[in-house]
């Protein structure tokens, strides 16, 4: 039951980010609690008076396109649809070495800095006939406008709004980002690697890119912990040229029990010129490091580090182990806050 | 009545709603249907894209409050002066279109006259 409402409140807000997101979740969640009470009143059992509720509320995909009408910022999208195309990359899948064509798109940076990372987009085509060949009976459904509602198999569907979709050459690509962060949400999900990332949603696994076609996932992992980031803390995450130049001190971290191909999140306070204080309350720099061999190896904006945790209010660097499994309803975070320990932190 | 018709008075049907008291979204709903008797059927969905656009404009500003019978808060929007005023030219705006509609029969009531 809950689950149903859950699915039903992710899709309508799907583009929506940080508190807005929450906001707009709980106003709806708000109606169709009450109106279920309403139907429950009246004799009707549980499950019926959900459907009525969400039947007289709309489809979740039209409360979207209304909502993001007129809560995002077209300009904005349109300067990072036209960033140029860094080439048609491929998605191998794990087992049998399947291709999926993709294309990263460079940001457009108005500032200093960048949000981190390529933009993703795996060719809708393509993925469709990977998961066919898995025996996952998946649907496609692309509306007139691009907006598309990819249906998996005993997990809710996935709505592709317009803005999360593109069309080239009469193909139709999908955002990577949007595809993993529901398939995150809803099943039993592991993500491993900071470059070509292998990702595993229930028994389906699949790796993003080879050694020949290198997917960078940097923006893969911003996209699942910066909207958590922002609920708990009013940081955003930035990145970019002017942030790398800061980060000058070698800071290697002992995690001893860290799986191969696991990924670390090093947050650091960032100077307040890098970042809009109108719009953040505050900002943390962002980098991220792959497990390798039980070590982590980052660099540091300051010379000497000391570690805090999201939840604690003072300032200091955070470490961020990220889980990606999240799970909004019980508010879990996709990560875990790590405290290394005095001796497990060298500056080399 | 069908979706566009809707759209086209949706702001004036919204702000009028709330010119007596502050509402959350499903008493506006409610009290859109007992004021037009029904005549306005719509999803329900669509009204929250609209209420934030006029809370977007400065017309409506919002609080939430715990609901007496449990469960979630609810999100109260209340006329701002601003809102007053666009209300008050909406409905001149609606005026003025009727008494020109009137010459080509779109008033029962000038017709007899």
């Amino acid at each position: 039951m809950q689950k149903r409402i859950e699915q039903y409140l992710n899709q309508a807000t799907r583009g929506l980010w940080g508190k807005k997101r929450q906001q707009v979740k709980q106003e709806l969640y708000s109606h169709i609690y009450e109106k279920m009470q309403f139907h429950l009143s009246f004799g009707q059992p549980e499950e019926e008076a959900l459907k009525s509720a969400l039947q007289a509320l709309g489809k979740p995909a039209e409360i979207n396109t209304g909502l993001l009408k007129t809560h995002t910022f077209p300009a904005l999208t349109k300067s990072l649809l036209l960033a140029g195309l860094l080439g048609g990359f491929l998605v191998s899948q794990a087992q049998n070495q399947k291709m999926i064509g993709f294309h990263q798109k460079s940001e457009v940076c108005t500032t200093q800095t960048c949000s981190g990372g390529p933009v993703t987009f795996i060719e809708a085509d393509a993925l469709m006939q990977t998961l066919a060949e898995q025996n996952i009976p998946a649907t496609l459904k692309v509306e007139f406008n691009n907006g598309a509602l990819l249906t998996l198999p005993n997990m809710h569907s996935i709505y592709f709004n317009p803005l999360n979709t593109f069309q080239k050459e009469g193909k139709l690509y999908l955002s990577f980002e949007e595809l993993i962060t529901t398939l995150s949400i809803e099943t039993d999900f592991k993500i491993r690697h900071l470059k070509n990332p292998e990702v595993t949603f229930n028994t389906t696994t699949f790796r993003a890119g080879d050694q020949r076609h290198p997917f960078d996932a940097t923006r893969t992992y911003q996209n699942l912990i910066a909207p958590d980031i922002y609920n708990r803390t009013g940081a955003t995450l930035i990145s970019g040229p002017a942030v790398s130049a800061l980060q000058i001190y070698a800071l290697s971290i002992k995690v001893p029990d860290a799986q191969e191909g696991e990924v670390y999140a090093l947050l650091q306070p960032a100077p307040a010129h890098l970042y809009d204080s109108s719009l953040f309350q505050k900002a943390f720099t962002i980098q991220y490091a792959e497990a390798d061999q039980g070590t982590l190896n980052f660099k540091s904006v300051s010379p000497q580090v000391k570690f805090s945790s999201l939840e604690h209010g003072s300032p200091g660097t955070v470490l961020l182990k990220i889980t990606g499994k999240i799970n909004y309803w019980k508010s879990l975070p996709p990560f875990e806050g790590i405290q290394p320990l005095a001796n497990q932190i060298f500056y080399p | 009545m069908d979706a566009n018709t809707l759209k086209g008075h949706l702001d004036l049907i919204l702000l009028a709603t709330l010119e007596k008291e502050p509402l959350y979204g499903l008493r506006i709903i409610q009290e859109v249907q007992v004021q037009t008797e029904g005549y306005f059927t719509f999803k329900e969905g669509t009204l929250y894209p609209a209420l934030h656009r006029l809370e977007k404009a400065g017309w409506i500003d919002t609080e939430t409050q715990p609901s007496p019978i449990g469960g979630p808060p609810r999100k109260y929007y209340r006329l701002t002066e601003s809102g007053r005023r666009a209300l008050n030219d909406k409905r001149q705006e609606w005026q003025s279109f009727q008494q020109a509609m009137r010459a080509f029969g779109g008033n029962q009531h000038a017709k007899t006259h």
